[in-house]
């Protein structure tokens, strides 16, 4: 590691106050596009099986 | 309907008239884009300084800017009215070809509005201070560029014509294509504010406008296709 | 040449079933080579000689920047792929490269942004990249807009692959003429995003760090398409029976 100890690598001869937000930023980014997708997933199954059970239901009947 | 077989001459100065004659029917059309044209230029010594000299610096681009604001405003009625009473899937069915005729549409919306704009732009120039020696730029660069801004928004104005209040989307749409326009037209402007040469920004709005030319209308026929046969 | 291999490609069935085998390695490749590059980076490589340690935001900057126009292209290629052959999978690819590629490009220039504060004193600079990359961000926002605004599914994906490729054919115009008016306002200096010769050392996690984004892009990518699948196709029968098996009944 190039940098001694953990403070002076948040520190980064003062250049942290850029850098870790940033990359902050950039994990954010990573994650909402892991996330998104997975939340719209979770959507869309929701929906189908909903409309099965609607088609069983009035099939039943 | 006309009985003859009609040229694409023909169709294509049948339907500038035609849009011309309804374009001052309703007076509102040519006049309001001039009105918003004054009004927004007005606004930036009100809105920044009076102070001459920092006009004149700004007039350049003030005066184009308003000009390409304008112009997107005054977009949305292309294909909209035609739209609503069903003249558009006429002009869809018609024999000749829809480029042509996207062409006519587009050169009528020119004379309707942007011949209008440069007209007006020398009044607003010199209520801004722009230099005199930057006028024939001005003008030139306009007379380009306004014609080129007509065509590029065509095809967002084509893209939109069916999306419920699609004004917004259309200048959002349209205003990252609209940027090598403003560019080289202010460009221009500034050349001759500083003395220099400026027939090279002029030349590059000529050769952008002679691709628009003949690009845009194949476009604007394909989104049309696209949008209303669906 | 067996062409049942492309006929089979623009299966969204078989696409689906293909991809849920391989998504597994392909998403465990990118995070690795991410982590691997953006940890060599941020952790183990030296500072610039010039700019220090804020010269780090650069294992973030390229990649999406990188990105951020690769996207683009590919999608200009989905979308003649859509238009010319017609084939649904390829509207599908343009509709979820759309907001991938956009959240990059605004990572780009985010980056791009407080990477500027350290190094040019402001939170902005309107050089020839960034303001190329801003109007590309434009563009993205376009396309997704379209896309929301019209109705009907087959007219919004045409609609979007001619905005597309109107985009594509207008960017070369666009980065020329902001390069150029870049040059009148600011003069030959050294633009943020320039590389000067890197070393080695900087090299490397630079060049791991961008396979890593790419491979994130296309594992979320695949992510994307396979939920978009199945929210189209949801009437047919081999989803209905994919999630009647889910819920084991």
């Amino acid at each position: 590691m190039y940098f001694q100890d953990v403070s002076s690598l948040l520190h980064m001869d003062g250049h942290g106050l850029y850098v870790w937000p940033t990359y902050g930023i950039g994990l954010l980014i990573i994650a909402y596009n892991v996330l998104a997708p997975l939340r719209h997933r979770k959507q869309v199954i929701s929906q189908i099986k909903r409309q099965i059970q609607d088609v069983r239901r009035r099939g039943v009947e | 309907m006309s009985e003859g077989h009609l040229r694409g001459r023909q169709v294509f100065f049948s339907i500038i008239k035609r849009d011309l004659m309804l374009a001052f029917r309703t007076p509102g059309q040519v006049v309001n884009p001039v009105a918003f044209y004054l009004m927004v230029a007005s606004l930036f010594p009100l809105g920044i300084a009076p102070d001459k000299a920092l006009l004149s610096q700004l007039a350049g681009g003030i005066v184009w800017i308003g000009a390409l604001l304008a112009v997107l405003l005054s977009l949305d009625s292309l294909f909209r009215s035609d739209q609503e009473d069903g003249s558009l899937d006429q002009l869809l069915l018609s024999p000749h070809p829809l480029p042509l005729l996207a062409l006519a549409k587009v050169a009528a919306h020119w004379l309707a509005t942007g011949l209008a704009l440069i007209l007006t732009a020398p009044l607003l120039a010199l209520m801004l201070h722009l230099p005199t020696q930057a006028f024939p730029a001005l003008m030139l660069s306009l007379l380009l560029g306004t014609p080129l801004m007509s065509l590029v928004g065509g095809i967002g104005a084509a893209l939109t014509v069916r999306v419920q209040r699609g004004g917004v989307l259309l200048t959002l749409l349209s205003l990252p294509l609209y940027v090598p326009v403003l560019i080289f037209g202010t460009g221009a402007v500034q050349s001759a504010v500083d003395g220099m040469e400026y027939t090279g920004h002029l030349l590059w709005l000529g050769a952008l406008l002679m691709t628009g030319l003949c690009l845009a209308p194949l476009a604007i026929a394909a989104s049309l296709r696209v949008v209303v046969d669906g | 040449m067996n062409w049942t291999f492309f006929h089979k490609l623009g299966s969204p069935k078989w696409f689906y079933h293909l991809s849920g085998k391989w998504l597994p390695w392909l998403g465990t490749l990118a995070a690795l080579s991410m982590i691997a590059g953006l940890v060599w980076g941020l952790l183990f490589a030296p500072p610039d000689y010039l700019q220090g340690n804020s010269y780090r935001i650069i294992f973030l900057h390229v990649p999406t920047a990188f990105l951020a126009s690769a996207v683009y292209l590919m999608m200009a290629g989905a979308a003649v792929v859509t238009l010319v052959w017609k084939v649904k999978l390829a509207d599908v690819a343009l509709q979820c490269m759309a907001p991938i590629g956009s959240s990059f490009c605004l990572l780009a220039l985010i980056t791009g942004a407080i990477w500027g504060k350290p190094t040019w004193g402001t939170w902005w600079v309107w050089d020839a990249r960034l303001t190329s990359m801003l109007i590309l961000l434009f563009l993205y926002f376009g396309v997704i807009a379209l896309r929301g605004a019209i109705r009907s599914a087959t007219t919004a994906a045409k609609a979007c692959a001619v905005l597309t490729l109107v985009g594509v054919v207008n960017i070369p115009i666009i980065k020329f003429s902001v390069e150029w008016w870049n040059t009148l306002h600011q003069g030959a200096t050294l633009t943020l995003t320039e590389k000067p010769a890197m070393a080695v050392q900087m090299l490397w996690p630079l060049l791991i760090s961008i396979l890593g984004f790419y491979l994130f892009f296309g594992a979320v990518l695949v992510l994307r398409m396979r939920i978009e699948i199945l929210n189209r196709e949801r009437r047919t029968r081999w989803v209905q029976k994919l999630v009647a098996d889910e819920m084991g009944v």
